[in-house]
């Protein structure tokens, strides 16, 4: 029985995650062949779903929006999918306007708008809508426009916090202007009447001009038609100074380069202009009306019939939109953090077995594969969406330390066969997809790189191998700290457990250096290529090649037998530090990036971080007395040169 | 030589204490960028042998003192070269380690001769141009260029460090002599008639807007036009609120009330004016315009002196000089700018002498093209510029490639097809530079450099590559190459050791 519980766990949790596959079916309206419509959005093909999930990860920092905040889960709230809420943004956007969507934290930030702090009648003091900021936006913009004059470096909190709220209305406010006018009433009648008196009033305008009789009505309509479209055009010009560009939600009306995708305000300037309307714009706007009327029925043969005509000539867009939506679905690396933590679980009750169960083991060991087997397939489903090596931005990067750690703690795990290799790979895995999560919440994570990372080349050697060093050095780490951890607290290391542990610190630390080396200088040649300059000691330059001298010290320090095997230990700690501020901490000075939101979040977590490593540092050289594990006696005699005895000692 | 002193240098101490010193610095030398900037902590911390204070996270250290770049590097590479003297011996087991420090004194060499013999220029042309020279970076010189003949030009140039107020330039083969009437390291060059006109416009626009509200039935009458545009109606709600009006959702029926209480609608239309005015002159002075950039800085200088209430007149507006393109541009020195992004504009005011007697003053600028000063029959060109270096061929800009991601601004792709002629070997070839693809040609290396969108959106045609003189770029290349396979030597070879130690373990 026990020969097959690990592989029985392992299946139940294989079962758990087919069943997350299939997408659940639409009820009412086809909210899921809405969600996979293609729009062309920050320079990239993608569906409305991923518009969707981004402006709620933005506005409210999840995925779904939940109308009723204020109820606990047991009350049944109502939650809805990003794209339902989209809809109604696009197509109903007075009755979007009553949806508390807006995350609110900082108390003067509500203080500013009026809100109510805490819960109360229908509020949770922490979520408002549109109709609850509206009132005060004024005050809003006018804080915003402070707080951004103010350099970024030296915003504080309620800065921040104001900046990230007026970009989320701002959005807010673009989103509502994507498929039709905000104020449209009935937009399917009003692009009619726009489409019919367009000629005459052009008629107009133009006899105006050449002071012959023209005809008024006709004219002042068209003017009215054509300020609302501006208005529109508006967020999206504003928007380019924000880098907040508008989605192009109209299809080319020939051919399929992306080049051709249009606003839907531009699309209309351009048919006032005199240019032949794009032919989505009526398919949306039937499909505006349907939705406001409740019109299932309608709604689904309308959008089925607009996905019909782009059958054929926009067959890749389709098939990609649809891709990606799955993969927005299925939301991969939660699920792997989810296995992560069971994966812990597992190896950290094993060590605290009262018999020797290695099926525990065993089970940890086989689930942390299963993890890593989902991280991996969401980072080559990312790959193939995006057609890029796998590290193409710091969210990639985490999800990749979440994949390479793992990995390498099934090595030592193959090797040793004590749960260490498994507690390490999970932990770092799932510390790792959560600082992803947090990643997520800033921007489009599959976003298009600028031309100087037009790289495939550069991006799968340099930036893969230097993020493998970062992942090995977290891995040398989190061994050091098991020692600490189990040596001080508990009575589990043995003197050969701590050889084991030196041991593998060891051959981990040479491989980051390895790694951290190669990369680092692939990064100065990549720079030598592409601006003329091997290395610049720019922030990023900098935090990598400390990762390489820290390992270089840590090596050098064993060699010459000026650190023993806790010694080791313990320093191998201290590189949590240096890489984390490596991997964050460079981002985090202000200089030439954008500081917003989660990197202000970042910075308190880093210091939490750093400041529990120095913590374990100083505990790890307390004298031996002092820990429970019995490591008196065994030092320095017994102590061998690093395995393979590399370099003589000095005499 | 003295026993204790080689042992000192071959101490594997010694390494580690420099490597840790070497960790401390980067970090400080990262945190420090954030108050100096990266030009100045690369002087002041990397290619440098000492430093000396420092300011990290807004705390000034007067009193921190560290060795510098130059320092630790040097001691690096003395330590690896005499460890390697005193402990070479040949065998497998020792080849990775040899092989790596043998690398890693390749890289720390290669980056000392970088430092010390590269050379950064540019090289900047539109569509159809042809170039034989580079220019410097941050470097200018005052150039007087006289054509001999179709091909050929004598040119005289003063380089920067010369160029001082007061100073009197003299040249055998100048028609005349050079007095520096002023000199300024950054200064904005604006069109005379173009701030007069952009002047106009906004005291016309200002104009009409007191007549618009000139009295208080115009309140309804406004409020009716305004009403359906978003941005204004805002405008109108927020004034409306300003005089106590609590429902302003209708803005038409709100001016009514108003329009009706003379207590309030004086101050309506007061608030409504300086609304509007403040939004006026902001879009001037944030004012700019891709196709006619002299008209932009017009209105920047026109709103810049309406604000301050000063007038807008021929009078306040003087000439930089009395002959050239300075006879119609006027001069707004502004501070120079530190940050790498982007540059000054130096200029000058030059009084030109000849035969005992002024001929005039000419203004110079990067931002003007070269302006003639004739004397006798002879033309003389002058120009400010950047420091130019000819080169012996010559490169023309068939095609200049920009594209953005569709939808956003997002850099695409910048590409630049370029023909080269080289008179010495008869080259005459078309080759294409892009970015991570750079041209090495003639001991030169040319990148493409990536424009910015305010570069761009000023002159689309243009193209800008990036020259760098570098002698030992294959360094870099070499020493990865070397260490890399040193260390996967080193640790493979610990690996099967292991490996085969633990193989023999477990069996036995």
């Amino acid at each position: 029985m026990k020969k097959w519980l690990p592989l029985i766990i392992t299946l139940v949790f294989v079962g758990w995650l087919i069943g997350q596959i299939p997408v659940p079916k639409d009820e009412g309206f086809a909210v899921h062949e809405f969600a996979q419509l293609p729009i062309l959005n920050g320079g990239r093909r993608q569906p409305m779903d991923s518009l969707a999930r981004n402006a709620l990860l933005q506005m409210r920092g999840k995925q779904s929006a939940n109308y009723e905040p204020w109820k606990g889960w047991y009350q049944h709230p109502k939650i809805v999918s990003a794209t339902e809420w989209l809809m109604e943004v696009l197509m109903n956007p007075a009755s979007a306007d009553t949806r508390p969507i807006f995350r609110i934290d900082h108390p003067d930030v509500k203080g500013l708008l009026g809100l109510p702090r805490e819960a109360g009648f229908e509020t949770d003091g922490k979520h408002f809508s549109w109709n609850q900021l509206q009132p005060k936006s004024d005050a809003l913009l006018k804080e915003a426009q402070r707080a951004s004059e103010v350099a970024s470096s030296s915003r504080n909190q309620f800065d921040k916090a104001v900046l990230n709220l007026w970009r989320a209305t701002f959005l807010y406010q673009q989103l509502k202007s994507t498929v039709q006018p905000p104020d449209a009433r009935d937009w399917r009648e009003e692009l009619g009447a726009f489409l019919e008196n367009r000629e005459a009033g052009r008629a107009a305008a133009i006899a105006q001009q050449s002071s012959k009789p023209y005809d008024e009505k006709a004219l002042s309509q068209i003017m009215s038609d054509v300020e609302r479209f501006d208005s529109m055009e508006h967020y999206d010009e504003f928007g380019k100074r924000l880098e907040m560009r508008m989605a192009m939600v109209l299809p080319p009306e020939t051919g399929n380069d992306d080049m051709g995708w249009k606003r839907t305000g531009q699309a209309l300037m351009e048919a006032a202009r005199g240019e032949t309307p794009n032919f989505a714009l009526a398919y949306y706007a039937k499909m505006g009306a349907d939705y406001r009327s409740g019109d299932v029925e309608n709604f689904n043969k309308d959008l089925q019939s607009y996905r019909q005509e782009l059958a054929g000539r926009l067959d890749t867009n389709l098939k990609e939109a649809s891709k990606e939506t799955f993969f927005n679905h299925l939301q991969l690396f939660y699920l792997s953090m989810n296995i992560s933590i069971f994966a812990f679980l597992a190896a950290i009750v094993y060590w605290f077995r009262p018999v020797d169960w290695d099926w525990l083991r065993r089970t940890a060991a086989y689930l942390l594969c299963l993890g890593v087997l989902v991280t991996t397939i969401g980072i080559i489903f990312r790959m193939v969406l995006i057609g890029r090596p796998p590290v193409i931005n710091l969210y990639s990067s985490a999800t990749f330390i979440a994949f390479g750690a793992p990995v390498l703690g099934l090595i030592l795990e193959g090797f040793w066969r004590n749960s260490i290799g498994v507690v390490v790979g999970s932990v770092i895995s799932g510390l790792c997809l959560i600082v992803a999560h947090y990643l997520s919440l800033e921007k489009d994570t599959l976003e298009m790189l600028r031309a100087v990372l037009d790289t495939n080349f550069w991006l799968a050697t340099h930036v893969v191998i230097v993020t493998l060093g970062y992942a090995s050095t977290f891995v040398a780490g989190f061994l050091g700290i098991i020692f600490v951890v189990r040596g001080f607290f508990t009575e589990a290391i043995t003197p050969e457990l701590k050889r084991s542990l030196a041991r593998m610190v060891y051959g981990i630390v040479c491989f980051a250096t390895l790694f951290s080396f190669v990369g680092t200088v692939l990064g100065g040649i990549w720079a030598d290529q592409s601006w003329g300059r091997f290395w610049g000691w720019d922030p990023k330059e900098n935090g990598a090649i400390i990762i390489v001298l820290w390992n270089a010290l840590v090596l050098h320090a064993r060699w010459g037998g000026l650190v023993r095997e806790r010694g080791l230990l313990v320093l191998a700690i201290v590189g949590n530090i240096v890489t984390a501020w490596s991997w964050f901490g460079t981002n985090m000075l202000g200089i030439g990036l954008h500081s917003y939101g989660f990197t202000d979040a970042a910075f308190y977590t880093l210091i939490y971080f750093d400041g529990t490593m120095l913590a374990l540092i100083i505990i790890g050289m307390l004298p031996l007395n002092l820990w429970r594990s019995p490591l008196e006696g065994d030092t320095s005699k017994k102590a061998k040169p690093a395995p393979g005895g590399a370099e003589p000692q000095p005499a | 030589m003295n026993r204790s002193l080689w042992k000192f240098l071959t101490s594997l101490r010694v390494t580690i204490v420099l490597l840790g010193l070497a960790i401390v610095l980067v970090f400080i030398g990262t945190v420090a960028q954030a108050d100096e900037g990266l030009y100045q902590v690369q002087n002041r911390y990397f290619r440098h042998w000492i430093v000396i204070g420092t300011t990290l996270w807004g705390y000034k250290m007067p009193w921190f003192v560290w060795p510098g770049g130059y320092s630790i590097g040097v001691g690096l590479v003395v330590n690896l070269l005499a460890a390697h003297i005193k402990r070479f011996h040949w065998s497998m087991s020792k080849l990775g380690i040899q092989l790596t420090h043998v690398g890693i004194i390749i890289l720390l060499v290669g980056q000392l001769a970088t430092d010390m013999l590269q050379v950064e220029s540019h090289m900047t042309f539109n569509e159809g141009e042809t170039d034989n020279y580079i220019e410097r970076a941050r470097y200018h010189e005052l150039a007087f260029t006289t054509d001999l003949d179709k091909d050929q030009q004598q040119v005289v140039a003063v380089p920067e460090p010369l160029l001082k107020q007061g100073e009197t330039i003299n040249n055998s083969k100048l028609p005349f002599t050079v007095k520096l009437q002023t000199y300024g390291g950054n200064g904005d060059v604006v069109s005379i008639a173009k701030t007069m006109d952009a002047g106009n416009k906004l005291t016309a626009a200002l104009g009409t807007l007191e007549a618009e509200f000139s009295s208080a039935d115009q309140l309804v009458p406004q409020a009716q036009r305004v009403a359906e545009t978003p941005g204004r109606a805002e405008i109108w709600r927020d004034a409306l609120r300003g005089v106590g009006e609590t429902d302003v959702e209708d803005i038409v029926a709100a001016a009514k009330r108003v329009a009706a209480d003379p207590a309030k609608e004086g101050k309506l239309r007061a608030d409504l004016k300086q609304r509007f005015r403040a939004g006026m002159l902001m879009r001037f002075s944030n004012m700019s315009d891709d196709k006619d950039p002299q008209m932009a800085s017009g209105m920047r200088l026109a709103a810049e002196r309406v604000s301050a209430g000063q007038p807008v007149t021929e009078a306040s507006l003087p000439p930089a000089s009395t002959e050239g393109a300075g006879a119609h541009m006027t001069l707004r020195p502004l501070p120079e700018v530190k940050d790498m992004d982007t540059r000054s504009f130096p200029y000058a005011v030059l009084d030109i002498q000849a035969g005992g007697k002024s001929l005039g003053t000419w203004l110079v600028s990067e931002a003007l093209r070269e302006q003639p000063i004739k004397v006798g029959d002879k033309t003389v060109y002058v120009s400010l510029r950047g420091e130019r270096h000819y080169l012996p061929y010559s490169i023309k800009l068939l095609h200049a490639t920009h594209k953005v991601y569709a939808g956003s601004d997002i850099p695409k792709d910048f590409r630049s097809r370029i023909l080269i002629s080289n008179p010495t070997t008869k080259e005459n070839r078309e080759t294409e530079i892009s970015m991570n693809d750079p041209l090495r040609y003639g001991g030169l290396a040319f990148y493409q450099y990536q424009m910015t969108k305010d570069e761009l959106d000023r002159s689309p045609g243009q193209s800008v590559l990036q020259v760098v003189h570098n002698p030992s770029w294959l360094a870099p290349y070499i020493g990865c190459i070397v260490v890399a396979a040193g260390m996967l030597w080193q640790f493979l070879h610990h690996l099967v050791g292991f490996i085969t130690k633990r193989r023999t373990a477990r069996t036995a």
